[in-house]
């Protein structure tokens, strides 16, 4: 493993992120305003399913107008924090609050996963208002936990990241 | 001036309470991103319901008066994090050109903000003419247009800082 990220760290990319003074500042600002994104708009769907908000929106509609939005920013999240471990990648991987926001993030989308395939398969039959079924409030619930988590991770693997 | 009120404000016992406590500025932060991520994506979902008619299972005036809870909170939450992170830290945040240059986009997306719920406050539920009119619909993208700023500069601070 040393050797990859040893490896890594030689990249010319990675050289021009940890060199120039723009990129990683540049980098971490598109990654904090996505990854604040995919919180805020997963906290939306996921108090729907909750049964906490938007109770007059069906779930189903709720879900398939913001989740296209949610998936762009934690794709553009994914792909500025994989920019940020470049820069650094020896650092980031012996960062504990770093491994365990990777796993979180691993655990949100095994959530996400048995939600679009095993819990949304009678969507159709779920009431347009008010109560869903205990399965989809247990799937809102673990996501509002988890990115929460993944927020307060984040942030302190800023405050503990020995570069 | 605010140099010196800024070092004065530092030398509080307040202040040095939260710069004692290593654990408080990166929670606030975390705080702080949460309640940035909620008000962002309030604006995209009121966005997203007046531009792409998505979640049409309400009206407009119905949607933003759902979010208006929300967004009051997470503007409270967002003041007082704010207010302990620059009793904490005031050097690097009030004189730093990227701090206010939030503080003067926070008071424009509040104006603009109050004026999309004055607008919606006395249309009918379910009738959706108002709420069609070009004049709020260039309200709705302006908070939008002016929450993603607002995030950039926050993060911005911890680099256009000289201290």
């Amino acid at each position: 493993m040393s050797t990859i990220l040893a490896w890594l760290s030689t990249l010319p990319l990675s050289e021009a992120i940890r060199t120039t003074g723009w990129m990683f500042p540049a980098i971490e600002t598109v990654h904090v305003v996505a990854i604040s994104l995919v919180f805020g708009l997963a906290l939306a769907m996921d108090l729907r399913l909750l049964n906490l908000t938007h109770r007059k929106i069906a779930a189903a509609r709720l879900i398939s107008g913001l989740a296209p939005a949610a998936m762009i920013s934690f794709v553009v999240a994914a792909v500025s924090g994989a920019l940020m471990f470049l820069a650094d990648s020896e650092a980031y991987y012996h960062n504990a609050y770093f491994r365990i926001k990777v796993c979180l993030i691993g655990l949100a989308g095994v959530n996400m996963v048995v939600f679009h395939w095993v819990t949304c398969r009678n969507i159709s039959t779920w009431p347009a208002r008010g109560s869903l079924p205990l399965k989809a409030k247990w799937a809102g619930g673990i996501s509002c936990v988890i990115w929460t988590l993944v927020v307060f991770l984040g942030r302190w693997v800023g405050f503990t990241i020995q570069g | 001036m605010l140099n010196q009120f800024s070092l004065w404000l530092s030398n509080t016992a307040a202040s040095r309470f939260v710069q004692d406590k290593e654990w408080i500025i990166p929670t606030l932060q975390s705080v702080h991103i949460l309640a940035i991520g909620i008000l962002l994506s309030i604006s995209g979902l009121i966005n997203l319901r007046v531009f792409v008619k998505a979640m049409a299972d309400a009206s407009v005036g119905d949607t933003v008066r759902s979010c208006a809870p929300w967004i009051w909170g997470a503007l409270l939450v967002l003041a007082c994090s704010g207010a302990i992170l620059i009793i904490g830290e005031p050097v690097r945040e009030l004189v730093n050109p990227a701090f206010q240059l939030k503080m003067g986009l926070l008071v424009l997306a509040i104006a603009v903000t109050a004026c999309v719920h004055k607008r919606l406050a006395h249309v009918p539920l379910s009738h959706d003419s108002a709420a069609g009119s070009a004049g709020l619909r260039v309200l709705v993208l302006s908070t939008f247009l002016i929450w993603l700023p607002i995030a950039v500069a926050g993060r911005w601070i911890a680099y256009a800082t000289d201290h």
